[in-house]
């Protein structure tokens, strides 16, 4: 898996950050020397909270992502705070473009963060945050 | 039984939300609140043809149920507000028929009528500036049942992730908000949520 992962094609910052801009214009980019960083809000549905999120990426590394704002919340006292986990390793490789992986998966983990909390039933597939 | 089956209609299919027209959804909730608010009490609950009447009195023909179910709830409380004894249901196609009489001799289901209706208004207009769809959920819950609410929510959920593993699910630009694929929306990719808890 891991020499999957780093033998794939990767995309520069130039373009990952190309297509965040023009994909995610309300994304605010930020470039240092090794790392890529974008900051901005997502709302996955009309009736969902604004969540402002930042994602980092060093280069061929896997992108992190965190939300910011509102703080992620427990259900009840006794499970554990989600850890945003968007993607199993052979999901995502640096050939992909963030913009059209990882904020759209964010945005569907926020949907399904919200609706766990609604009804206690994590239905967005994989695994449930807080059973691991 | 003969004459009943002749002139029994038949079963209108059954129509999805989005095909009623707003003021219909807007009668099935006052009904929906109606049947949960007075559940202990069935005797002082408002019976459905005023409901309905109130309802159509007071829709203006906006699209949207959130609108037109709080500007019909505005309405009732103002009219409650500036009616003295009571507010009078007449039935529209004959003006002389007040469908609220009841209410002169039943005090009480008068009484109930006005605390429900605006119990009923204030939660309703806090919902539509709750964000998140677990506080909107909640506050579901409280008017319309427990049940109901988070069936609808499940449904939605079940009908995006089928759509999701159709790879017809998209995020449209510039919100988040996931929907149908089109062309103002990226497609959600396949993947699979995994990972460390915090």
């Amino acid at each position: 898996m891991r020499d999957k992962f780093f033998k794939s094609a990767s995309l520069s910052f130039g373009q990952q950050i190309g297509r965040m801009s023009g994909t995610h214009p309300g994304f605010h980019a930020t470039l240092t020397r090794n790392v890529a960083s974008w900051t901005g809000e997502l709302q996955p549905s009309a009736i969902s909270e604004n969540y402002l999120v930042r994602i980092e990426y060093t280069l061929r590394r896997r992108p992190k992502v965190w939300v910011l704002r509102p703080q992620l919340r427990r259900r009840n006292s006794r499970q554990k705070i989600p850890h945003v986990c968007l993607h199993l390793h052979e999901d995502w490789t640096p050939a992909m473009l963030i913009a059209d992986t990882i904020v759209p998966w964010l945005a569907l983990w926020l949907y399904h963060y919200e609706v766990w909390h609604a009804t206690g039933e994590w239905l967005g597939g994989g695994l449930e945050p807080t059973t691991k | 039984m003969g004459r009943l089956l002749e002139k029994a209609e038949p079963i209108p299919d059954q129509e999805a939300a989005e095909e009623k027209a707003p003021l219909k959804l807007d009668v099935q909730l006052l009904k929906r609140w109606r049947d949960i608010c007075y559940k202990d009490n069935p005797d002082v609950a408002p019976i459905s043809i005023v409901l309905t009447t109130l309802a159509a009195n007071f829709y203006r023909g906006e699209q949207s149920i959130a609108r037109s179910l709080g500007n019909i709830l505005s309405g009732i409380s103002n009219l409650v507000r500036t009616s003295y004894p009571r507010i009078n249901v007449l039935n529209p196609s004959n003006p002389g028929e007040d469908l609220s009489e009841r209410w002169d001799t039943n005090h009480e289901a008068y009484h109930e009528f006005v605390n429900g209706t605006q119990e009923f208004d204030t939660p309703w207009k806090a919902l539509l500036q709750s964000r998140g769809l677990d506080k909107v959920t909640r506050a579901l819950e409280r008017l319309f049942g427990e049940e109901i609410a988070k069936t609808v929510v499940e449904k939605q959920t079940r009908d995006i992730e089928a759509a999701r593993a159709r790879n017809e699910l998209g995020m449209k630009k510039g919100s988040g908000i996931v929907t149908a694929l089109t062309s103002s929306a990226v497609p959600i990719q396949p993947n699979t949520f995994y990972g460390d808890e915090g």
